[in-house]
């Protein structure tokens, strides 16, 4: 898990490093630089100072142009821990004193008074300057060179320097932010340390106020989570205790039936055996309908495989079944369906208009008349089941619908679930559904809107 | 007409055989796929009850095996499984009827006797509904011994309603069923003619019951009380 869900906290290390480690690198390289010009720009001045030395020195004797430069100051000049100088002053091709090697090694621009050169003489690095001097009538040329071991030197200890504070600082940085997102992170730890340590039952929300103002979005949702799943633990609490009860009634009436009808005479025992069966078929009726039921209710819109189906095929195959039912009750069924065809599955409408019909045949009453009609409109179709039986009152109305809702029904024949299996049909296929009161506060409507294929 | 049922549960089995026995079928009662594969193999049989919860098969697979194998008579799938993939599983696989346990075993004749009915309208020629008996080939109904005289056209509503007893057919259905293609029937006709025949079966124990808005159905009467 830990490979493919990258730690937040690795994630933000990563990021900072990749901005932190490139501005280092740069400031080292920038601060080396800077240092290294400053010292070779002092051992340039120092070579230039020798220079205008040496030029100082300079006399007139006789018409001619002669360096006056006593043994003392000559060893000074040449005087070095580690470094060899050497140095030539000449004018013309006439060698005033010095070094013949250093004579017209580089020509110096008329317009440049000194100049600074890297060269190479038997085979060791030197650095060194060429001035004019222009005091005395012709000019004059002073080269002093140096060898550059003592420069090498102060530079490696620069570059050894910068890079040992860089790494110091990486470190140090590196640390710091790695201790920085531990602590940033904390809050999400303990928000995780919450929610691990609780029992499976524990529903109730969590703490808003501690969080920090980026987590409370994630710590609303979970509790919105938290209230939605308490809630449909309520609701699945009160449904197992209703079922139970639901399923206890017929096996009750069972045994009362069983053992009043013990005591009776055996010639009587097609009857009995007649109310066991009424009683036992009511029995497996409801657990049927409670299966149907939690399938319904698992199942998520869009997972339940829909074809166009023709809604008057849908409804044939469902009335087959009540017809013997109405007519028992003298119940006229009126069917007005148009061709509309509708996403879905067959065999579910095909439930769905089973429920309604056989809550109208056992509610409208002896002679009522029912009528199942179904118009196109836009994109959708709306299918209409009414009855002019007795109809509900308003509170039965609202309460429709609901598990184990049994209405003003006192008979012992519904389970109270057909309406919620219809609910359910019809939230799988996107649809709508209403109970009305009809005509006159009589009979009951109810209105399906279906989407069109 | 034989029957075989395959299920390997006791009391459903003898409950089962015992009443489609009543009802006139001879039942031959097996309890796993291996031995009522190899009797449909070698024996005739009208119609197959299977059980999909078998122990040696899954029923579905017995299915799909036979209709491989070409078998056409009627299969009605029994089963306690009422998830509606595994009824359309079913369906596809070439079953006819599906009913889920426990059934009703008056609903599981009544079916029976409609899916063994519809495979004789395609390949015998008489069987009976109610107390009528109908001669497909001689177009012919006799009801008590005494012949009914039905004309061509009512002839055509009754064999095809009959056909397809329990079931509703809308007035389209019956148009397009019965017209001739040089000769188109009008929904008034097809009314007059429903109404004749209506009055013919009188006391038969068959009826056409209209379903206003929807269409006819033929029952026999008290075919599905319970």
């Amino acid at each position: 898990m830990r490979s493919a869900n990258r730690s937040l906290r690795a994630l933000l290390l990563w990021r900072m490093l990749l901005v932190l480690l490139p501005t280092l690198l740069i400031g080292s390289v920038l601060s080396y630089f800077l240092a290294a010009r400053g010292v070779v720009h002092a051992f340039d001045l120092g070579l230039l100072d020798d220079a205008t030395d040496l030029a100082h020195q300079l006399h007139r004797q006789a018409g001619e142009v002669v360096l006056n430069l006593p043994a003392d100051a000559r060893q000074m000049l040449l005087s070095n821990n580690e470094d060899t100088v050497r140095y030539a002053v000449w004018s013309g091709d006439v060698l005033l004193s010095g070094d013949t090697a250093l004579v017209n090694l580089w020509r110096l621009e008329a317009s440049d008074a000194h100049e600074f050169r890297v060269l190479k003489l038997d085979g060791n690095n030197y650095r060194g300057v060429l001035l004019r001097d222009n005091s005395q009538q012709q000019p004059v040329l002073i080269a002093v060179v140096q060898t550059t071991r003592g420069l090498d030197r102060i530079l490696r200890d620069i570059f050894g320097s910068v890079i040992f504070l860089g790494a110091l600082i990486s470190l140090t940085a590196l640390v710091g932010v790695a201790i920085g997102i531990r602590r940033g992170l904390h809050p999400v730890e303990q928000l995780r340390a919450e929610i691990l340590s609780r029992s499976p039952t524990a529903l109730h929300p969590l703490e808003v106020q501690n969080a920090p103002l980026e987590l409370q979005p994630i710590v609303h949702s979970i509790n919105e989570l938290l209230l939605s799943l308490d809630q449909s633990l309520e609701r699945h609490r009160h449904f197992i205790a209703s079922a139970a009860h639901q399923l206890r009634t017929p096996l009750a009436i069972l045994s009362t039936q069983l053992e009043l009808h013990l005591k009776e005479q055996p010639r009587e025992f097609h009857a009995v055996l007649q109310r066991l069966l009424a009683t036992v078929r009511r029995a497996s009726h409801l657990s049927s309908q409670l299966l149907s039921l939690a399938r319904l209710e698992s199942a998520n819109e869009g997972e339940t495989p829909m074809q166009p189906v023709a809604l008057a095929a849908v409804i044939r195959a469902a009335v087959a079944n009540y017809v013997v039912a109405a007519e028992r009750k003298r119940i006229e069924l009126n069917f007005n369906i148009d061709a509309a065809r509708v996403l879905g599955q067959a065999i579910l409408l095909e439930e769905m208009i089973g429920n309604l019909l056989d809550n109208a045949i056992n509610y409208a009453g002896e002679g009522a008349h029912i009528c199942i009609s179904s118009s196109t409109g836009v994109g959708n179709v709306v299918l209409t089941i009414v009855d002019d039986g007795p109809g509900v009152s308003v509170p039965t109305l609202a309460a429709m619908g609901s598990p184990f809702f049994r209405g003003d029904a006192t008979d012992s024949k519904g389970s109270g679930l057909g309406l919620v299996i219809v609910k359910e049909i019809v939230r799988l296929h996107r649809g709508s559904l209403q109970f009305k009161r009809g005509e006159n506060n009589r009979g009951l409507v109810v209105e399906i809107h279906l989407p069109l294929v | 007409m034989r029957v075989l049922l395959l299920e390997d549960d006791e009391e459903l089995g003898a409950a089962i055989q015992k009443s489609l026995a009543i009802a006139g079928y001879a039942v031959d009662w097996m309890r796993d796929a291996k031995t009522a594969l190899h009797a449909i193999g070698v024996e005739h049989f009208d119609l197959l009850l299977l059980d999909l919860g078998l122990p040696d098969r899954d029923g579905t697979s017995v299915l799909a095996d036979l209709r491989q194998r070409d078998w056409r008579n009627p299969i009605m799938v029994i089963t306690a499984r009422d998830a509606v993939q595994s009824r359309v599983h079913a369906l596809d696989l070439g079953a006819d009827d599906y009913m889920v346990k426990p059934v009703a075993l008056d609903e599981l004749c009544a079916r029976v006797r409609a899916l063994i009915r519809r495979q004789c309208g395609a390949t015998a020629n008489t069987f009976t509904l109610g107390q009528l008996e109908i001669d497909l080939q001689g177009k012919v109904a006799m009801l008590n011994k005494r012949r009914i005289e039905f004309s061509r056209r009512e002839w055509s509503v009754l064999e095809y309603l009959a056909l397809k007893t329990g079931k509703v057919i809308s007035k389209e259905q019956l148009i397009e069923a019965i017209s001739n293609w040089d000769k188109e029937i009008s929904p008034n006709a097809i009314e007059a003619y429903v109404h004749r025949v209506r009055a013919k079966l009188h006391d038969s124990g068959v009826e056409i019951r209209t379903i206003r808005g929807l269409g006819y159905m033929l029952s026999e009467d008290n075919a599905f009380s319970q």
